[in-house]
Order: structure tokens, then C-alpha cells, then sequence
């Protein structure tokens, strides 16, 4: 992560400036931001048309409410703030006319899952990998989902994801802990490919 | 700790905030625990594809897009329209319409019969006249002979 009170202040600057009347400067905002906002809704929403109009929606609403923000926190963690939420919003509304349960993915494709996760990938199967994290995470909790990509892709801090999930720093651990714990027991749902046999001998000892 | 205690927390094993001597322990655990590394490599192979997460390139059109729907929202909105106008909307109809009811009364107040049947066939006939029914159609210089007569 950048320089938390550096990123701040720059940002707060461009933003004085637009709230001041100079709206063409929003675009800085937008140009520095739009890869980290895009990337979280691709990776939460697996969708790349879906995920373009849900980053253009939230760099509206961020617009919207400028007057709001007040350099309190950085700016990237207010702008995650609005992400996170429009992109929970969102996962609610799919999630209430479409949900694929964990053992319906892995009575589909339990075996290909088992090959992927049992070892590190080649290069073949890097696509298939990713396609299939993907569908790990889509088989958890909408707000495990966030908050594991805060922190696991985007590298948030558990400060900052406190203030980016709106609640203290107890409940970021315990929320991170139940989540990684989740998508683990699904890892693990599959056998281990080559030290089950190991593991077995080291627990009969 | 114990193993199964271990085994919970392999996922925050590369976190840095897991405490110094935690992780040590974990590590040391690991030695001698297939299980457990096991785990971890599961762990590990799902962190490093979370860590090769692409980053979508720039995206110039993005921007564009953002900042031109941004341009339509700070538009000027058009003048309202005049207090009178919504009247307008329903004043000059309802008043055609009651233009047309109006008209219509008045025809009616002064419809005239074309012929005056009543007077025709009864006022001029003789108090002592009798009255006799026939199917034929009476003729026209008939009735006009009752009229000279009375």
C-alpha cells in the first residue's frame, strides 16, 4: 500500500479542487483509482461486463457524495468503502436469483477441483485454477467474499479494513478468521493428492 | 499449542499480523506434522491465486466514460415551465367540452317539430266528429276536406 497520510493528503487536494468547481479533476481521481476499484469488482462479481458497470456506478457515487468525505481516513479507504458496499449490494441481489451451493460445485466438479488445488499448477492449468478460486469464493458468504479480497488481493490492513468495513478491529479478526477458515474447509473437501498417504502414517504414529 | 489448535490457524501463517511467536511455533510444528503442511500448501496454492489476481489495464475509455456521465449530471436542467401551463393541459379542453354540452342544450331547448301532428289531426276536427279506424292510410286531400268543413 501506498503512504497512508501522503495518499491522503494528495487526494484531498484534487478533491478541494473539485469540490471548488473544477469537475474535470475528478478524472485524476478516476485515472488513479480505477484499476484497484475495477479489479475488486472482477474478482467479487466474476463478471466483467457486470464488473464495468458496478466501477463506473461507484466512481459516481463517490462523486455524488465528495462533499462527505473528510480526510479522516485515506481516500482509497472511503472510496473502498463505497466499492465494498455497492458490490455487497449487488451479491444480495444475485445471491437472491442465483445461488450455487458448495456440494452442488463439488459433486460437478469435484475431480477437476482436486487436481487443481491438490498441487502447484503448471502453466495449463493456470486458467482453469483461477476460474476455479473463483468459483471458491463465489460459494462463500457475500461478506467473506470482501473481506478475504480486501485483504488477501488488495492488501488492506486490518485498520483499514476495519474503517473500510465500518467496525472495530476485533471484529475484522474474527470476520477474517471465520472467512479463511470457510473457503480452507472447502479447499480441503478434497483429498490430498500425494502426502495423504504420509499424513495417515504420521497420525497412526 | 496443539495440533488441531495448529491446524486452524495454517491460514494465518503468512499473515503479518499473526504474532511473531505464533508463527514460530506453527513453523515448528510444521517439521514434523505432514498434515499440516499439507494444509498450508493447499492454503498457499489458493493465496497464490489470489496474489495473480489481474489488475485490469488503464483504461482511458473508462475514464471517459465516468467523467462524461459526470458532465450529464452537472447539465443545467431546463427551465421549468410556467405556472399557468399545467392548467393550460386540462383548461382548454374541459372547455371545449364544455362548449359542446352548452351547444347541445341550446339545440335542444329550441327543437321544432317539422309537422305538427297534434294540431293537424286533432285541433281542427269537430268536437262531434266520430272517430273510425281503418288499416288504409288515409289520403292526404281527405283530411284536408275535414279541415274546410270545421
Amino acid at each position: 500500500m501506498e503512504n497512508y497520510k501522503a495518499v491522503s493528503n494528495e487526494d484531498y487536494g484534487i478533491i478541494l479542487e473539485v469540490l471548488g468547481g473544477r469537475q474535470n479533476e475528478y478524472a485524476e481521481i478516476v485515472r488513479k483509482y480505477e484499476g484497484r476499484v475495477r479489479g475488486y469488482c472482477l474478482t467479487l462479481l466474476s463478471d466483467p461486463a457486470q464488473a464495468e458497470d458496478a466501477a463506473q456506478e461507484i466512481f459516481i457515487k463517490a462523486y455524488q457524495r465528495l462533499d462527505q468525505y473528510r480526510a479522516e481516513s485515506a481516500f482509497s479507504t472511503w472510496l473502498y468503502r463505497i466499492t465494498a458496499n455497492h458490490c455487497l449490494d449487488l451479491l444480495r441481489k444475485r445471491s437472491r436469483h442465483k445461488t450455487e451451493s458448495w456440494d452442488a460445485l463439488l459433486e460437478k466438479e469435484g475431480e477437476k477441483a482436486e487436481t487443481l488445488l491438490g498441487a502447484a499448477p503448471d502453466d495449463e492449468d493456470k486458467l482453469e485454477q483461477k476460474d476455479m478460486i473463483q468459483k471458491l469464493l463465489a460459494c462463500l458468504p457475500e461478506k467473506s467474499r470482501t473481506i478475504l479480497v480486501l485483504r488477501e488481493i488488495h492488501g488492506l490492513s486490518y485498520q483499514e479494513l476495519a474503517e473500510t468495513l465500518e467496525c472495530s478491529l476485533d471484529a475484522v479478526k474474527a470476520r477474517l478468521k471465520r472467512a479463511r477458515h470457510e473457503l480452507q474447509k472447502n479447499a480441503d473437501t478434497f483429498p490430498a493428492r500425494e502426502s495423504s498417504k504420509e499424513s495417515e502414517a504420521h497420525h497412526e504414529a | 499449542m496443539k495440533h488441531e489448535e495448529i491446524r486452524e490457524k495454517i491460514s494465518e501463517f503468512h499473515d503479518p499480523e499473526l504474532p511473531e511467536r505464533e508463527r514460530l511455533e506453527i513453523a515448528d510444528h510444521l517439521k514434523s506434522c505432514p498434515d499440516c503442511r499439507k494444509r498450508l500448501e493447499r492454503w498457499e496454492n489458493v493465496r497464490a491465486e489470489f496474489a495473480k489476481a489481474p489488475a485490469p489495464e488503464p483504461s482511458e475509455f473508462f475514464v471517459r466514460g465516468v467523467m462524461n456521465r459526470i458532465a450529464r449530471l452537472e447539465e443545467v436542467p431546463p427551465e421549468p415551465e410556467p405556472w399557468f401551463l399545467p392548467f393550460l393541459r386540462w383548461l382548454v379542453p374541459a372547455t371545449g367540452y364544455a362548449f359542446a354540452v352548452f351547444l347541445i342544450f341550446i339545440a335542444i331547448l329550441h327543437q321544432e317539430p317539422v309537422v305538427d301532428t297534434e294540431t293537424l289531426l286533432l285541433a281542427h276536427v269537430p268536437e262531434n266528429a266520430q272517430w273510425s279506424f281503418s288499416r288504409e292510410t288515409p289520403k292526404i286531400s281527405n283530411l284536408f276536406v275535414i279541415k274546410e268543413q270545421s
